[in-house]
């Protein structure tokens, strides 16, 4: 297993490489000026001082040299300073990823929580109503836009009925993490963010599932008296995990680009409103360094989506 | 069945296929036509494209009304029968939402629409000459691949919105190169399986140039799904568009698309509740339709894949 | 950047923010009407902001979401009457002009004292001033031009103003005029904005020496107030979150009621409305559009009054690509071809006044004489514009004398919903008069930067705060065009310079002699049309029923917080 994670490491490098290789790309090769972008606000600017900025920012080098330097100082950790904030680039995303992780991990255990035991259910009562129903629900959860289901949420459910709070980590003046009024506050974004995840999950299981359930060594663990529960438990969900797992993948992709939205209707402190606030007033060594870190935390999720899936599978390893 | 089963779900995709010959369409279409969900959702989406594509006939001889036309005394109207644009209600302006429903539709299935067939041509090609040539060109695909997949699409999205102003065609191009993903994967894994065929090592021997190979033997094999895939891209570029729009980074007002009218819709929330209806519930549906549309497809197409080809979650 | 802080420039507004009451007597309790109508202490404020502030530093502060915060640490010499908007005592207790009009004397209190101990002197004023001076990223230089010796020391040639003199043990300051400068007294007050700590700053940032390079405007206090004259502290900046403030038990208007005030960040206006309605927010302002559904809310008790200021389409007579709108005729036809009356009833609902020129309802030189109201009337705005030579081309667009179709783009923010509206608004009315429009929305910053005195912006969608004391020189006089200025629509009238000079270096700094040049700026200002004057909302106030004291008006809603109190 060791080894199989090393390897992995490893070959998530070109791809880091290649995520940094198009950010770069993006910001040099755009028509704004990337020195107009770091002196917003600056009222007093002359030509000397845009002049000595290109230099210190090397922007007067051929592209490959800017480059280079460019990744030299990631490496540093040094991924400039905020425009709006005045504060590095750097803290201030990572001041958020906790809150971000935070819906993103709640929400991974809501959706494999609700989405298996839909699943199995579907498969056992294949052809009944629970069945349809639950198709249903899938390809709806699957089709319906994220945010209007937030904006939604909201209105009803914030708004005109005082049931759930309008938005934010916590009520003012409550400053507590693992408490009550937290996971109140943190209902509307995990429900509505877990929706694509819930729907999809039956779908796959549902299939995985009945294509086992009639295979040969489960009807042979069958006629041995075994119990119909422990029978599905044991033999029928591993091999059913295994697409499972693999859909974590995209799972993991829609939450964090479903959080960028989201927590803007929700008013939750996390990357994505950062970024969407960055993008607005053009910060951009924010936009830059949050995806960045976005495709980091990206990467490593698949890396230990990879391991899991070894583990369920061993025959995996050898590939 | 039990070791191929699972063969099957290990290697990326490697069915049993027949071969592309009349039987396999015809097949597709008698399981199609005793299929009533798949018929029914095809038949709501040709009628949103014929809807969407004959807007501005209906703008002016329907609704008598354009979709940037302003009656700012009419304003804040709620839906009502007294004409037919005035059925959906008006918003801030007077304008007419039913007529920019309606407009809303054409943009939305062109970026749809448009991107999907980017995404597919880019994809099939990439993921055909990928997998038949194998070699740097694998290596490359493959990275650009895992490289696109591992940003997730709307930070993309935000950041191209924040260096560019994109119009609806750049914009569809846009969405249709980060779409590609998918279907390249499957097309590429195809090509890999089939290579090893008779027919297509029968077809080398003989001394078929690649090119020839490629289109004529592997693409029409490996085309069937990729349609459902497409199907399945569209409607999750559909999603993607409504909510890069939302935001403010993707379609810009005055021309509407359903995602920013429901930035609109999202402010008036007091004022006008009608308004965040329509827009949300035209992509829900037209989205569930291409969903359907594209489960229907596959399972005619080959009712053995259920299950290992289908509607991922949106990477958007 | 400059609009909003137009008013920091020119007078007030931080003053007018400021807390504190009327002649202070100590503690002054509200009548009570019966026994459970006690004041009691204790509760906590909370005010929803639609972003992070940037600094706490007033100096480079040039946003309404910064300047909420620190205006309740540093206040002003005098600050603006919440109704009347005439100059009262704040921290000085009087202030006196000589009748030559070119010394200004401020006498402080007795006994002011900094949240941390301290005690507060002139120096700290002349320590502001002189930060200012030095400062690369302010712009509230033009309100000091007129002391003597400001230049030298800007320049480097002093280590200090020589106008500037802090006597008796600190508790007056002198400040002398190489010219009279009628708003002195309103605006010398503020120092800029807000009166900082100078034994705190000091410790980061020395003004006194010859060195222009250094200046105060990066140093870890501008995002950490060390000390406070306000009713509140500094307390904790969560970003993303909220900045909490807490009770400054020696407030010289007498220690606040409230405990704490929070300062909640929201992600747009609507959001905070929503605040508003369910309670998380215990009072702030909404937009028009949101006015019927708030106060239909039981627990909220609504206010409405005038504000000072007012919102506008500005033309850029120095635009490259839409050279006609150096042409008076053309922009008068753009006044006649909108109509501003359906904007005041279906965009504004009625929750506002339409204005016609520069000085709004609220100011004493408000004067609509002799104005033209511009009614909307389509046809005369087409026969304006082709009397400027404008003929009519076969798509239905203008095409100029230059043969160039009168395209042309107007921008504004995201975020404010008339504004926004008032666009795609204007998109349609102009259309109708032959003239196409390319709306763009962007964020502040963005609008702020792009409408940067140049040639390369059209039409723009932006208001005004303007302080109490009219002083529009900054926005209108012709040696104002420079980069980070406020006249950056090329506007040049000979008798508009003269008038504005007049009300501000008087040598007469009476009300009826400033009354009369304004009305000269305005009347011009009518007639040249730089903008198309739209209006002047009112500020539509609500706040929790259960908080006490409560009595906004236009200088400030929150002058007399201290006194706030949460009736249970």
């Amino acid at each position: 297993m060791g080894r199989f994670i090393a390897r992995r490491l490893v070959q998530a490098v070109p791809t880091l490489f290649g995520v940094l290789l198009l950010t770069f790309l993006l910001s040099r090769l755009s028509p704004s000026d990337p020195v107009q972008l770091m002196l917003y606000g600056n009222t007093e600017v002359t030509s000397e001082d845009r002049e000595q900025l290109r230099h210190a920012l090397g922007l007067d080098q051929p592209l490959p040299i800017q480059f280079v330097q460019w990744l030299w100082q990631l490496a540093h950790l040094d991924f400039g300073n905020s425009i709006y904030y005045h504060r590095p680039a750097l803290d201030l995303i990572l001041e958020r990823i906790p809150n971000s992780l935070q819906i993103s991990l709640l929400a991974l255990v809501v959706t494999v929580g609700i989405g298996i035991p839909l699943g199995v259910i579907a498969a056992l009562r294949r052809g009944r109503p629970e069945d349809h129903a639950i198709r249903i629900f899938s390809v709806l959860g699957h089709a319906i836009p994220e945010f209007w289901l937030g904006l939604l949420f909201v209105l009803t459910f914030a708004v005109q009925n005082r049931w759930f709070p309008i938005g934010s980590m916590n009520a003012v003046g409550v400053d507590c993490t693992l408490c009550f009024d937290r996971v109140w506050h943190l209902v509307g974004p995990v429900l509505v963010i877990s929706i694509a995840g819930i729907a999809n999950l039956p779908r796959i299981l549902r299939t995985e599932v009945l294509e086992v359930i009639s295979q040969d060594y489960v009807r042979t663990a069958r006629s041995k008296g075994l119990k119909e529960n422990a029978v599905v438990a044991v033999h029928v969900l591993r091999n059913a995990l295994i697409p499972v797992v693999t859909s974590f993948g995209t799972i993991l992709l829609v939450f964090f680009s479903g959080s960028l939205i989201i927590e803007r209707v929700f008013n939750w402190p996390g990357l994505g409103r950062l970024t969407f606030e960055a993008a607005v007033s053009k910060d951009f060594p924010v936009v830059q360094g949050a995806i960045i870190i976005a495709s980091v935390l990206l990467i490593l999720s698949y890396i230990l989506r990879d391991i899991a899936y070894a583990w369920v599978d061993p025959r995996i390893k050898v590939r | 069945m039990a070791t191929s089963a699972t063969v099957q779900r290990v290697a990326v995709g490697a069915p049993e296929y027949r071969r592309a010959s009349a039987g396999l369409w015809s097949d597709a279409a008698w399981r199609l036509r005793h299929d009533p969900t798949t018929l029914l959702a095809l038949f709501v989406v040709l009628l949103f494209v014929v809807i969407a594509l004959g807007a501005d006939f209906l703008a002016a001889n329907f609704f008598h009304r354009a979709f940037s036309q302003q009656d700012i005394l009419s304003s804040y109207e709620k839906p009502n029968t007294d004409e037919a644009w005035r059925w959906l209600g008006t918003d801030e302006l007077g304008r007419s939402q039913a007529v920019r429903l309606l407009y809303g539709a054409r943009v939305s299935l062109f970026v749809g629409g448009f991107g999907a067939l980017t995404a597919v041509v880019i994809g099939l090609t990439a993921g055909v000459t990928a997998g038949y040539f194998r070699g740097w060109w694998d290596d490359v695909v493959v990275w650009l691949v895992t490289t696109l997949n591992s940003i997730p699409r709307l930070y993309l999205l935000l950041i191209v919105g924040v260096l560019w102003r994109l119009e609806p065609l750049p914009f569809a191009l846009l969405l249709g190169s980060l779409g590609w993903l998918g279907i390249c994967n499957y097309a590429r894994g195809q090509s890999i399986a089939l290579r090893e065929r008779e027919y297509i090592l029968a077809a080398r021997t003989v001394g078929c140039s690649p090119v020839r190979l490629m289109v004529r033997h592997l693409a029409p094999n490996i085309l069937p799904l990729i349609i459902v895939l497409a199907m399945i891209e569209i409607g999750q570029l559909i999603l993607a568009e409504s909510a890069i729009s939302f935001i403010g980074f993707g379609i810009q007002p005055p021309t509407p698309s359903w995602g920013n009218m429901l930035t609109n819709a999202s402010q008036y929330l007091g004022k006008a509740p009608y308004l965040i209806v329509p827009p949300g519930l035209a992509v829900l549906i037209t989205v569930l339709c291409l969903y359907l549309i594209g489960d229907g497809l596959r399972d005619a197409l080959d009712p053995r894949l259920r299950g290992s080809v289908g509607p991922r979650p949106r990477a958007a | 950047m400059r609009r909003l802080v137009a008013i920091f420039g020119a007078a007030m507004l931080v003053a007018t923010a400021c807390a504190g009451g009327t002649p202070p007597t100590s503690g002054g309790a509200s009548p009570s009407t019966a026994a459970s109508d006690t004041p009691v202490p204790g509760g906590r404020v909370v005010a929803g902001a639609t972003g992070d502030p940037k600094t706490m530093q007033p100096i480079i502060s040039t946003d309404t979401q910064s300047s909420f915060v620190w205006q309740w640490f540093y206040l002003g010499l005098t600050r603006a009457n919440y109704k009347t908007g005439e100059t009262e005592p704040s921290l000085a207790d009087k202030f006196e002009l000589s009748k030559d009009g070119l010394t200004l004397t401020y006498t402080l209190r007795d006994n002011l004292v900094w949240s941390d101990g301290t005690p507060f002197s002139g120096e700290d004023w002349r320590y502001t001033v002189h930060s200012v001076a030095r400062s690369a990223k302010t712009v509230r230089k033009s309100t000091f031009q007129d002391i003597v010796g400001w230049a030298d020391y800007r320049d480097g040639k002093a280590s200090s103003i020589s106008g500037i003199t802090v006597g008796n043990g600190g508790k007056t300051i002198e400040i002398k005029f190489a010219k009279v400068f009628c708003p002195a007294q309103a605006a010398m007050g503020g120092a800029g904005g807000g009166i900082l700590p100078s034994a705190a700053f000091k410790k980061v940032y020395d003004p006194y020496t010859t060195d222009t390079k250094q200046n105060i405007d990066d140093n870890a206090l501008n995002m950490n107030p060390p000390a406070s004259m306000g009713p509140f502290v500094f307390k904790e900046f969560k970003p993303g979150i909220q900045v909490t403030l807490g009770r400054n038990d020696k407030y010289f208007r007498g220690a606040p009621l409230i405990e704490e005030f929070v300062i909640k960040v929201y992600a747009d206006a609507t959001a905070v409305k929503n605040a508003l309605v369910t309670g998380e927010v215990t009072y702030g302002t909404v937009e028009a559009k949101d006015y019927d559904e708030v106060n239909k809310v039981d627990s909220l008790k609504g206010y409405r009054y005038k504000s000072s200021g007012y919102t506008y389409i500005g033309w850029n007579a120095k635009a490259a690509k839409a050279p006609w709108l150096a042409n008076r005729d053309v922009r008068q036809a753009l006044w006649y071809g909108i109509n501003v009356d359906a904007i005041m009833q279906k965009i504004l609902f009625g929750l506002g006044t339409q204005v016609y020129s520069h000085n709004p309802p609220t100011s004493w030189a408000y004067d609509t004489s002799g104005l033209t109201t511009y009614k909307n009337d389509v046809a005369k705005a087409k026969q304006l514009l082709e009397k400027a030579g404008a003929k009519m081309g076969s798509d239905g667009i203008y095409r100029w004398t230059d043969g160039s179709p009168m395209k042309m783009r107007i921008e504004t923010n995201q975020g404010n919903n008339a504004r926004e509206t008032i666009l795609q608004f204007a998109q349609e009315q102009y259309k109708a008069i032959g003239v196409q429009i390319d709306p763009l929305l962007e964020s502040f910053n963005a609008l702020l930067d792009r409408t940067d005195p140049g040639t390369d912006f059209e039409g723009f969608i932006i208001g005004w705060s303007l302080g109490a004391d009219p002083d529009p020189y900054s926005i209108w006089h012709s040696s104002q065009q420079g980069k980070g200025q406020f006249n950056n629509i090329g506007y040049n009238n000979p008798a508009v310079d003269q008038a504005l000079l007049d009300n501000r270096n008087g040598p007469d700094c009476s009300k009826e002699s400033r009354k009369k040049a304004l009305h000269t700026v305005d009347q011009n200002l009518n007639q040249d049309a730089p903008y198309t004057f739209l209006y002047a909302a009112d500020v539509l106030f609500f706040g929790n029923k259960q908080l006490q004291a409560v009595d906004p008006n236009t200088y400030s809603n929150t002058w007399n917080i201290e006194k706030w109190w949460f009736k249970k």
